[in-house]
């Protein structure tokens, strides 16, 4: 069921607009009427909805500051008595921008706009936000991974590590006495080991340069690395070939 | 204004021929009260609001609309943007002989940050001395203060009754 959180500083417009929505989308899932922006960004934080109807000249915080504080996937519609907003309200994204007095008809526009509307895919959000949040490089490098094998964990080495493989919602870390599993995604590995030991070859591998035994090129021409201490071969991918050119 | 000459007042006060355009306090009194009462349906328990105006002065003459952009602004800048909202007080004392007529907020206040796309208190008051100086020159100014919580603003002009 889709959730919806409202926000209008005036009681009797927040809850005509809740009325109608009722009316002309009943499946709709009114979670919570804010009465100012500092409610409303506190309550879209912690209850996620899916959609925000958010007036802009709210006390506390403005409907647009409101908008551009938001960090899950609720979408927003602007619904204002000024119409000058409205190039801001798009450009924080908004889905649609309603104009007081509010029309039934206008509603209805809105409305089918939302439901045609894929709802922001969740973990295309995560990768974003991910981006968006990643840390700068540690200035010092990383030295030890705690990594866990059954039900006990192992304080590791990073220079132990011959390498890193990215496997479902884990990480293995491979070395000469066994597996061990870490939560720490690949990709913020790679940001916080030392570059120069350490080579991403593939979207999911990183490896330990000291244990790094050589390469082979197969007959379709695609390049793997031997690992010192280990039976399997790993393949480099295609964006990372160009790192061995001078070996 | 019957109840002006009920009161038996007016000989007491200057007696000025009433210019065309003029009101009363009484009447400019009523329509910030009209304003204000419907600005409470909209805000609701975040608007309050008195009004300390003794009965004879309601007589008194007045330049219409210099009272009701004072209580405007005392909403737009002061209490609309607060998220508790607040108090509004319009009170009018005699002074010598000048009136005295002053609207109080305990809103944000003057030091407020200027939020985004609230225009700027300038046009109201600009206009409001304006029309004070063109009618009155020297004898009569408008003064802005802060309060310790909010902004009280204030006319001063000649007292004069309305016949």
């Amino acid at each position: 069921m889709t959730r919806a959180l409202i926000a209008d500083d005036e009681h009797h417009l927040a809850h005509y607009l809740k009325e109608q929505l009722h009316e002309l989308w009943p499946e709709l899932d009114i979670v919570h009427v804010a009465k100012n922006g500092l409610d409303a960004a506190a309550k879209i934080a912690e209850m996620q909805p899916d959609l925000a109807f958010l007036d802009i000249q709210m006390p506390g915080l403005s409907g647009l500051e409101v908008a551009q504080g938001i960090e899950g996937t609720t979408r927003v519609v602007f619904v204002t008595a000024y119409e000058e907003y409205a190039v801001q309200a798009f450009e924080k994204a908004a889905l649609d921008y309603l104009l007081k007095p509010l029309k039934v008809e206008r509603l209805r526009q809105t409305i089918e706009r939302i439901k045609v509307t894929q709802p922001i895919d969740a973990s295309l959000a995560t990768a974003l936000k991910r981006l968006l949040t990643t840390q700068p490089p540690a200035t010092t490098p990383l030295r030890y991974v705690r990594a866990g094998q059954g039900d006990l964990t192992h304080q590791i080495a990073v220079s132990d590590v011959l390498f890193f493989q990215a496997d479902d919602k884990y990480t293995v870390v491979q070395t000469v006495r066994g597996e061990y599993l870490l939560r720490t995604p690949i990709i913020d590995l790679a940001q916080q080991l030392n570059p120069e030991q350490f080579w991403q070859v593939h979207r999911s591998t990183l490896i330990n340069l000291n244990f790094l035994a050589g390469t082979r090129r197969d007959e379709s021409s695609r390049l793997f690395v031997r690992i010192k201490g280990h039976p399997r071969e790993l393949p480099v991918s295609r964006a990372y070939v160009h790192l061995f050119k001078t070996m | 204004m019957d109840y002006c000459r009920k009161m038996g007042i007016t000989g007491q006060l200057r007696f000025n021929q009433l210019r065309h355009a003029d009101a009363t306090l009484g009447t400019e009194l009523d329509m910030a009260q009209s304003y204000l009462n419907l600005l409470q349906i909209r805000m609701m328990d975040r608007l309050s609001f008195s009004l300390d105006v003794a009965l004879e002065l309601r007589c008194a003459v007045l330049p219409p609309l210099l009272l009701q952009p004072l209580v405007e602004n005392a909403i737009h800048h002061g209490l609309e943007p607060k998220v508790d909202g607040g108090n509004i007080r319009i009170s009018a004392r005699v002074n010598g002989a000048d009136l005295e007529i002053s609207v109080e907020d305990d809103g944000l206040g003057l030091d407020a940050p200027r939020r985004p796309g609230r225009t700027g208190q300038g046009i109201a008051l600009n206009n409001i001395r304006a029309r004070l100086t063109t009618r009155y020159a020297q004898q009569a100014d408008l003064t802005l203060e802060s309060l310790p919580v909010g902004t009280r603003a204030t006319i001063r002009i000649p007292l004069e009754a309305a016949v």
